[in-house]
């Protein structure tokens, strides 16, 4: 026994020194670049990418690395594979902080045009929802906040290239992406996009349908504003509770029979207190609407002006998956300090706080998009992991206890592995170059080149951070200047 | 054996199989390798013992958030307590983390609470924190107040800002942060 053991170490010994010996040799050989490409080249090119990769280049962006950032997205991008859409609405996030707005413009179109297509990639679509298949591979088209978001940006980027017709659709395409929530109340709730709306029906001359946006404008704002949000979710929620109660009775009242009269007489009662309540809600947001101030957004479609200034603050929200099997998704934000503004133009003019268009808030809009249809086909694979989990453990139990023909093992082996092969995990791909608030205002420059310098404000007004840019005004009516902030890491 | 051992270990290192992974810093330590995008995670923890009952800590659990990669193949790290970390004087606990840029959820700190019959307890912090590449981040220090002894976790209280004392601190105990920069950063 001892000289097998010997004889088997002395090959085991031989074997590892040759794979050693081959590895060495073979790796530089493979690994030696065959043509003349500079070292960025190759290691940026979409074949030495992974979509892992993708991490590194949102940390470098975010600790203001955005040549590195904008080499790998770039990278991703030519990969063209199911997630296009994604490294397009970053890449273009990372184009729009350097200032490079046409190459912005570019890539926020291609995304666009995927995101908005119905049929891109259905096939794809359709195999994700399958027990064994992850949600993750179906192409990426992006939650009803990204839609929107992507609109706006190609909106706004058509809109400084005097394309006033495109521009108008992009923002147009953004309400109704908008309008694709589950809660009622939550649809076509960025008052941006009406607003954008409202200014460019007014430079074509449409005074009424400028009327229609303006007044819509008016009420998203009303409605997303911080003042009203918990009274808007707590209506939302007592309308939710309505619209089962009553289902449930015109079901009781079909069946009607005298068993269930005295069901009936409590769901009515239920109805009506829900009635009230809702009532009394529209009432405490009645009057709060009387108090927001909506000068702002008058200011802010003013045909005088010629400038656009969007300052991008923070981060967007981080959407990652939690659940026993990562099956559930949820969204976080990390906070930024800056709450308010100051533009100081050539060291002479300054505008401060009140001007801004604020409440712009990409976490809210991202977390009021209800559930989803995938969200219960996840959970359904979920709860079958667990029970086919569940069973395999039984019947290994079982097969310990008695078990002569080995049928049992064997079926607790197939549960175990049918337990393993499915996939329940929920797709967490999102937009994390998004920024988490937008300020606008609406300025009149004179034609020419000014220097702007943009200080951020924390609560206490202690300045943050500040920067000095500058800006070539043209003679046009719709020059628009982007700024990101992106925290303590920029 | 302990040749071939090590031959299959050099074997798998020099191939690559061996991948970067997560440290945490020790007083001893005289450098500080952050290639390879890593970066450097600083907060204290601070809970109070109860009575006589004393919680001992074993280590803390990292856990990878990356959008980018399926779900289960995301890192958890467990990273280890040593005798440094705790400082008596201050009954605060000083935490390290040498991770791959990225995004990371801190999940809990794991110990025993009477050793002698082994009663797991765990700290649930549930906080997200982000490395960056070659940087050095403090994020403020997690107060768990008193351990619940009835049950087998207690929750984080609150995150507070105690930079001034806490940075000065790590200084003190990890030379090998004494002449770095160290910036601050929040938990989310």
């Amino acid at each position: 026994m001892e000289k097998i053991i010997k004889i088997m170490s002395f090959k085991i010994t031989k074997l590892t020194a040759i794979i050693l010996a081959i590895s060495l040799i073979t790796v530089p050989v493979f690994a030696a670049p065959t043509d003349n490409s500079t070292s960025d080249e190759i290691k940026y090119s979409p074949k030495n990418l992974q979509d892992k990769d993708a991490m590194q280049a949102e940390m470098d962006f975010y600790s203001g690395n955005d040549r590195e950032a904008e080499l790998i997205f770039t990278g991703l991008i030519g990969k063209k594979d199911h997630d296009i859409a994604l490294w397009n609405n970053q890449l273009g996030s990372v184009y729009l902080t350097q200032g490079k707005l046409k190459e912005a413009k570019d890539a926020f179109m291609e995304s666009y045009i995927l995101m908005n297509d119905i049929s891109a990639f259905k096939n794809l679509e359709l195999r994700s929802v399958g027990l064994l298949s992850s949600e993750m591979t179906k192409g990426y088209k992006g939650d009803p906040y990204e839609k929107v978001f992507n609109s706006f940006y190609v909106g706004m980027l058509l809109y400084a290239d005097n394309d006033l017709e495109n521009a108008l659709a992009a923002f147009k395409n953004g309400i109704l992406c908008d309008s694709d929530v589950t809660g009622k109340l939550y649809k076509s709730d960025v008052a941006l996009m009406y607003l954008m709306a409202t200014r460019l029906e007014l430079m074509q001359k449409n005074q009424s349908m400028a009327d229609d946006f303006f007044k819509q404008a008016t009420e998203a704002f009303y409605l997303s504003h911080p003042d009203n949000r918990l009274l808007v979710s707590q209506k939302q929620g007592f309308l939710d509770d309505l619209e089962k109660k009553q289902k449930e009775l015109l079901e009781k009242e079909a069946k009607a029979n005298i068993k269930l009269e005295k069901v009936i007489t409590a769901l009515k009662a239920e109805i009506s207190k829900l009635e009230a309540d809702i009532k009394s809600t529209e009432e405490k947001i009645a009057e709060n609407n009387r108090k927001i101030p909506i000068d702002t957004l008058k200011d802010f479609i003013d045909p005088n002006d010629n400038t656009l200034i969007c300052i991008e603050t923070g981060r967007g929200p981080l959407k990652y998956q939690t659940g026993t099997y990562g099956e559930k998704t949820i969204f976080i934000i990390k906070p930024y300090p800056a709450v308010s503004f100051s533009i100081t133009i050539d060291n002479f003019t300054q505008i401060k706080a009140g001007a801004f268009l604020n409440h712009n808030d990409v976490f809210y809009q991202a977390s009021t998009r209800g559930g989803r249809v995938m969200d219960s086909m996840l959970k359904g694979k979920a709860e079958f992991k667990k029970t086919t989990q569940d069973v395999s453990n039984i019947l290994s139990t079982a097969s310990q206890i008695y078990d002569p023909y080995g049928v049992f093992a064997l079926l607790s082996f197939a549960s175990g592995a049918v337990s393993n092969a499915t996939n329940p995990y929920a797709d967490a791909r999102h937009w994390s170059l998004l920024p988490a608030e937008l300020q606008i205002i609406s300025l009149r420059l004179n034609p020419g080149a000014h220097q702007l310098q943009i200080n951020a404000y924390d609560a206490t007004g202690k300045t943050i951070e500040s920067s000095k840019i500058s800006v070539e005004i043209t003679n046009t009516p719709n020059n628009v200047i982007f700024k990101r902030f992106r925290g303590v890491e920029s | 054996m302990k040749k071939i051992l090590f031959l299959i270990f050099l074997a798998f290192s020099v191939t690559g199989c061996v991948s970067v992974n997560p440290y945490v810093l020790n007083k001893a330590q005289t450098s500080l390798d952050l290639t390879n995008n890593r970066g450097v995670a600083l907060f204290t923890m601070k809970v109070d013992s109860v009575g006589g009952t004393r919680l001992s800590l074993l280590n803390f659990i990292a856990r990878e958030v990356n959008q980018y990669k399926p779900y289960n193949t995301l890192g958890m790290f467990s990273l280890p307590f040593l005798a440094e970390n705790y400082s008596a004087t201050d009954n605060l606990y000083f935490c390290s983390a040498v991770l791959t840029s990225g995004i990371y959820r801190l999940d809990s700190f794991n110990g025993m609470v009477n050793i002698f019959f082994g009663m797991p307890h765990a700290l649930k912090a549930d906080k997200i924190f982000d490395i960056y590449p070659n940087k050095i981040n403090y994020f403020g220090r997690l107060n768990f107040g008193n351990f619940n002894t009835q049950l087998g976790f207690t929750t984080l209280i609150k995150v507070e800002d105690a930079a001034d004392q806490d940075i000065l601190k790590f200084k003190e105990i990890f030379p090998v942060l004494k002449d770095k920069q160290i910036s601050k950063d929040s938990f989310y």
